[in-house]
């Protein structure tokens, strides 16, 4: 299973540069990267190359950080094809908690992070409708 | 069921009150040796007192009033006689001052000792004094009281956390005192040293000098898996031991056979009846350098239980938790809270740290009141949704409870301020203008 890195972070000014410079000394390549935010506080998740690393280094910084279990699910990169496989998760009875995408590769593939409420299922479900699961070596 | 003073600990009612009316004769007497009181008290006539509530007919005595006998105005005996002085933490005016005789010394260690035992402690106890030494009261007096117990007495005082976790570890204390911000702080320290804070041979916390709720007790108790006792005193009283909890924690056995407890409306100073929340005020009644007479804490509490024995077999009346001072008191649109009703509720929140802050600003014609608080980092699970869930429930808890709808923020664990001593918790702008 891949792992995203959650961190919690306050919105104030040079937050953002604190958390992205814990990855950058640790040598911790992002992937992709998700904000989400209101006014006062807001959650960064974040795909790494290295989740363990990315996490140990961020507990050492006194960061407030939690380790994920995620899909990340390859799409076609044309119209519908989101739609559809959230579909089929839904059609099943998958709560998505959370997603988000980025486009990957030469062949500018679309791979989707999803965060859902049974990830084995979740799992099974796709695989049984010919989606390709992406396992953190291939990302 | 252990005992310091079993005779005093368990004198039936009667005989105890006959020994108040005796000591408050006595401690009449004694005051009017001072300028002051011979003044205040010159038309008292204490050889009709007959019963405890006779107390009534004498006068309050204030904190300014202490301050207005600095230094030596209320000291009953010759110079040389006094072997100790002691200072009130306020921060505000003249300090007050408080002296003691070799006798005092050994009645208030005592006090101390039974308040020790009462606990389950023993001398065969490491006992940690994570407290201010000096000035405060805190530090010596639970050091004489341990000491007379008979336990292995380490003066830490307060702070160096790294070295006082050193220390439980290799003196294997087993029994702390510390206020409850800072041994809240110290599970924290011990966590990001790697530590798990019940691998420690701890097995009794007394736990003081700051108001604290009944949720945040069970947290300490929880967190380190120990037993943790309130204790209550303040300088004016010579320092802990005025009252503590027995192992049914049900409230704290104030000791009256040295001290009077009167519970009046802070505003009137009227008695309450038994069980309404008031004001706690005390009349010493074996002190011999610095008498006071109804003595006006400004702490806020009610009688628990008046005269039904204890389970434990001791006969002093109960009171309860201490809900904060007079002067805690906030007005919020109108409406009286204290401070610890809001920490009440934080702490039922296991999704929240242990530090928290309430703001209070003005907004044009409004007062807004903010609540911040720490998450703790265990509980996080980077759902952006579950946060602003949670937030919402607490807003809901609190609201519930003072009726002041707050805005509930949260900020990152270590990130609010926090001190070593007492906690600075509530921060109030409005007067700023
Ligand atoms: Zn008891």
């Amino acid at each position: 299973m891949v792992k995203q890195i959650n961190v919690f972070s306050e919105d104030q000014p040079g937050k953002l540069d604190r958390i992205t410079g814990v990855l950058a000394d640790a040598n911790v390549n992002i992937l992709a990267v998700k904000i989400s935010s209101d006014e006062e506080y807001g959650v960064f998740q974040f795909l790494v190359d290295d989740p363990e690393k990315g996490f140990r280094a961020f507990k050492q910084a006194g960061i407030t950080v939690s380790l994920k279990d995620v899909l990340t699910v390859g799409v076609e990169n044309k119209p519908g094809s989101l739609h559809h496989m959230l579909d089929t998760l839904r059609k099943d009875n998958i709560d998505i908690e959370d997603c988000h995408g980025f486009v990957a590769g030469r062949e500018k593939k679309g791979i989707i992070v999803l965060e859902v409420s049974d990830p084995a299922a979740a799992r099974r479900i796709l695989e049984q409708h010919g989606y390709s699961l992406i396992g953190s070596s291939e990302l | 069921m252990a005992f310091w003073d079993e005779n005093a600990e368990t004198l039936p009612r009667d005989k105890l009150e006959e020994l108040q009316v005796k000591r408050l004769k006595d401690t009449v007497a004694r005051c009017r040796k001072t300028i002051f009181y011979g003044n205040r008290l010159k038309d008292v006539d204490e050889s009709r007192f007959s019963k405890p509530e006779d107390v009534a007919l004498l006068p309050f005595t204030t904190k300014n009033d202490l301050r207005m006998n600095y230094d030596f105005g209320l000291v009953t005996v010759p110079r040389d006689e006094i072997v100790r002085m002691h200072s009130s933490s306020g921060t505000t005016g003249k300090a007050t001052v408080i002296f003691h005789t070799r006798r005092d010394i050994e009645t208030w260690s005592d006090l101390v000792a039974r308040c020790i035992v009462m606990t389950g402690a023993n001398k065969a106890d490491v006992f940690q004094n994570i407290i201010s030494y000096g000035m405060f009261t805190g530090g010596l007096g639970l050091h004489y009281g341990a000491e007379k117990v008979g336990m292995l007495t380490i003066p830490s005082g307060v702070g160096n956390t790294k070295r006082q976790i050193q220390l439980m570890k290799d003196f294997n204390t087993t029994v702390f005192h510390a206020t409850p911000s800072y041994i809240l702080y110290v599970s924290e320290v011990m966590v990001q040293e790697g530590y798990d804070p019940k691998e420690f041979d701890l097995r009794i916390g007394f736990v003081g000098a700051e108001p604290h709720s009944e949720q945040t007790r069970q947290r300490i108790e929880d967190i380190y898996d120990i037993g943790a006792f309130n204790s209550y005193g303040m300088s004016e009283l010579n320092g802990p031991g005025v009252a503590f909890e027995c192992e049914e924690k049900n409230g704290m056995h104030f000791w009256e056979d040295q001290y009077l407890l009167e519970v009046v409306d802070p505003r009137t100073g009227e008695k309450l009846a038994p069980g309404e929340e008031g004001e706690l005020v005390v009349t010493t009644l074996g002190r011999e350098a610095m008498p006071i007479i109804r003595y006006r804490t400004g702490d806020l509490a009610r009688i628990v239980d008046d005269g039904d024995k204890c389970a434990c077999g001791r006969t002093h009346v109960r009171i309860s938790r201490i809900k904060g001072r007079c002067d805690d008191m906030l007005i919020v649109r109108g409406v009286n809270l204290y401070p610890s009703q809001i920490e009440d509720v934080l702490m039922s929140f296991p999704e929240v740290a242990t530090n928290y802050q309430i703001l209070m600003e003005r907004e044009g014609a409004l007062d807004s009141l903010t609540v911040k608080v720490e998450l703790y980092p265990k509980m996080f699970d980077g759902d952006l949704r579950k946060l602003k869930k949670l937030e919402s429930d607490i807003t809901k808890s609190i609201q519930e409870e003072i009726v002041v709808r707050p805005k509930v923020e949260f900020h990152e664990p270590g990130s609010l301020p926090r001190t070593e001593g007492k906690a600075v918790r509530v921060i109030d702008t409005r007067g700023e203008m």
